[in-house]
């Protein structure tokens, strides 16, 4: 389990990331969701034990996350934003180097290097220079490398960033899968839609400050109370529309063609049967009758609003 | 399983041996020509030795074999910089470093691991020079002038100047680790650490203790230059050429003292290095 209390960065008078607490279980995916400068960088690079906190602490297992410490280091497996590879090397040289600074057992290593290019789909490079990889396949290289010891917790910092959209997809399947091989996955990103299809738990951190932490189902209905409900008729749109205003747990109706619109609603799910009821039995030709989810953009935008201002 | 995996696999399983592990897999051919042409490597390889072979055999009555070892010196004050300069400054170039960093290894551990790779460069100038010496034995015997090749003499010893080569080897690799460590860029790194040797061993010695000095006998100077990485040249010609020989001891004294200092300084540097890696690790650094 990773426990972060009070986690804090000050530079000078600038202080980086502000008093960050959170937990995560094994097998949780934890979305780190922050626009660039707001502090996702700098708190993967303190659990990542490169950075000292100025104050607050963090432990893996019960056991802190200490610089000093290398032992903790072989628990966890950090990919960086920016990262470079060796130009002289091959794949299985680059697996093998990390895995014998990791203190993988030489007997071990061809079989955890077959093992982890496996699951990054890179065993048919297994022979190819890294400089000849694309980007994607640089990107698997370096989770590869993460993996090669067999970490407690991942910290992966933008690995989407750069990628095509097919080399995105398969990353998004590899997290996913490392999740369900019950690591702590920590992947941080400005790009939201990318993190909102395996987060089990989201972070919205802004100016240094955790805004939001906790299942991303919980954080969308603590924040977004009114729900959004999207009604399609085949026609007497505006009819509908004054009717459903008559009604309780109804505002804020917006129109997105005549017969289309959606409204908040902050009634219970009953309440919300008795509206489709009533406007059924009022005889509305509804076609549609849908709740819109909240995703992780609309949150991040509603999250962060006061903090930018 | 190839001939150099072989090696590699006989290394010890230690983090610290992890650049030598690289260094050694791209030293095979195949590497070095990046898998293409190895038979035409092979085949270059065998015609340089046989040209410079048979010209050092046929040269080999007029080459004091003793002064060949003073080249080595030389040798890694240009050499040893080009090898080992990049091995921090192009972790920062290439954007590694934070791999490394984030690796359950120490800063001591990184800086010797790297200083490491300096060993292959060493052993490699050692054994040409060596094998050298050995056609110019070969030529020697075959024209009838064996009685000139003493390598075991004490002043041009084999084994005392390949000590003193290991010992000026360290020093060089200590001092472009540590000037690696402060610069961010691998050309940065190498002239740096050039032009500080360079002034070291030849632009110093010019000013202040010119080499003409030596030839003129046991002077404050003449001492001085036992402190040379080629002191004990120095110190053979001064007692061959001068008039007045030096007080050996004292010089044989200088030159230990010196060497001394050499580790000294050597282990030094390296020290400063993991220190400023060690810093970057727990302040973080820019990229």
């Amino acid at each position: 389990m990773l426990e972060v209390k009070s986690l804090t960065k000050r530079y000078g008078q600038f202080e980086a990331v502000t008093s960050v607490d959170f937990a995560l279980e094994p097998g949780e995916i934890m979305g780190f969701i922050g626009s660039n400068g707001a502090g996702k960088t700098t708190t993967i690079k303190m659990l990542a034990t490169l950075l000292e906190p100025t104050n607050g602490s963090a432990s893996l297992n019960g056991r802190p996350l200490d610089g000093n410490d290398l032992e903790i280091r072989k628990q966890i497996g950090y990919m960086p934003d920016f990262f470079g590879l060796y130009e002289d090397i091959k794949v299985w040289e680059y697996l093998d180097m990390f895995a014998t600074l990791y203190g993988v057992e030489v007997n071990d290593r061809p079989r955890v290097i077959d093992e982890v290019l496996e699951l990054t789909d890179l065993g048919f490079k297994k022979q190819a220079f890294a400089r000849s990889l694309s980007r994607g396949m640089q990107q698997r290289l370096c989770l590869a490398r993460c993996l090669v010891h067999n970490p407690t917790m991942l910290l992966l910092d933008e690995p989407a960033s750069g990628l095509d959209p097919r080399a995105r997809a398969e990353l998004k399947d590899l997290i996913g899968e490392l999740g369900r091989m019950g690591k702590i996955v920590i992947v941080s990103s400005h790009i939201l839609p990318e993190l909102a299809d395996f987060s089990t738990v989201v972070g919205i951190i802004e100016r240094g400050q955790m805004l939001a932490f906790g299942k991303v189902n919980d954080v969308v209905r603590s924040l977004t109370p009114a729900k959004k409900i999207q009604v399609k008729l085949l026609d007497r749109g505006a009819e509908a529309s004054m009717f459903l205003h008559s009604k309780e747990h109804v505002s804020a109706t917006q129109f997105l063609n005549p017969n289309e619109f959606r409204f908040d609603f902050t009634g219970t799910m009953e309440d919300q049967h008795l509206l489709l009821k009533a406007m059924v039995d009022a005889g509305f030709p509804i076609v549609e009758f849908m709740d819109e989810e909240a995703d992780l953009e609309d949150l991040f935008m509603q999250v962060t609003k006061g903090a930018l201002n | 399983m190839s001939f150099i995996e072989n090696i590699v696999n006989r290394i010890p399983n230690k983090p610290v041996f992890f650049e030598v592990r690289q260094q050694l897999r791209r030293s095979s051919i195949e590497s070095a020509t990046g898998g293409n042409s190895k038979i035409g490597s092979i085949i270059g390889v065998i015609v340089i030795l046989l040209i410079v072979g048979s010209n050092l055999i046929m040269a080999a009555r007029y080459i004091q074999v003793g002064y060949l070892m003073f080249i080595l010196p030389v040798l890694a004050t240009f050499l040893l910089p080009a090898m080992v300069s990049p091995v921090i400054a192009g972790e920062f170039q290439r954007r590694s470093l934070e791999q490394l960093l984030a690796a359950p290894i120490s800063t001591v551990d990184i800086v010797k691991g790297k200083a490491l790779r300096a060993i292959i460069p060493v052993l490699m100038m050692l054994t040409i020079v060596l094998f050298m010496i050995l056609l110019i034995g070969i030529g020697k015997i075959f024209q009838g002038h064996e009685q000139d090749f003493d390598v075991f003499s004490p002043f041009i010893s084999l084994p005392v100047c390949s000590l003193l080569f290991f010992v000026w080897s360290f020093f060089v690799t200590g001092l472009s680790v540590f000037v690696s460590s402060v610069t961010k860029s691998t050309s940065a790194a190498l002239l740096a650490s050039i032009g500080i040797l360079v002034g070291l061993v030849f632009v110093v010695p010019a000013i202040i203790v010119p080499l003409s000095a030596v030839a003129i006998g046991p002077t404050a100077i003449g001492y001085l230059a036992a402190m040379h990485p080629a002191g004990m040249m120095v110190i053979a010609v001064a007692r061959d050429t001068s008039a007045e020989p030096m007080h050996l001891p004292a010089a044989v004294m200088i030159l230990l003292v010196s060497n001394c200092l050499y580790l000294a300084f050597g282990a030094f540097f390296l020290n400063l290095a993991a220190r400023k890696l060690a810093t970057y690790r727990k302040t973080g650094f820019e990229n």
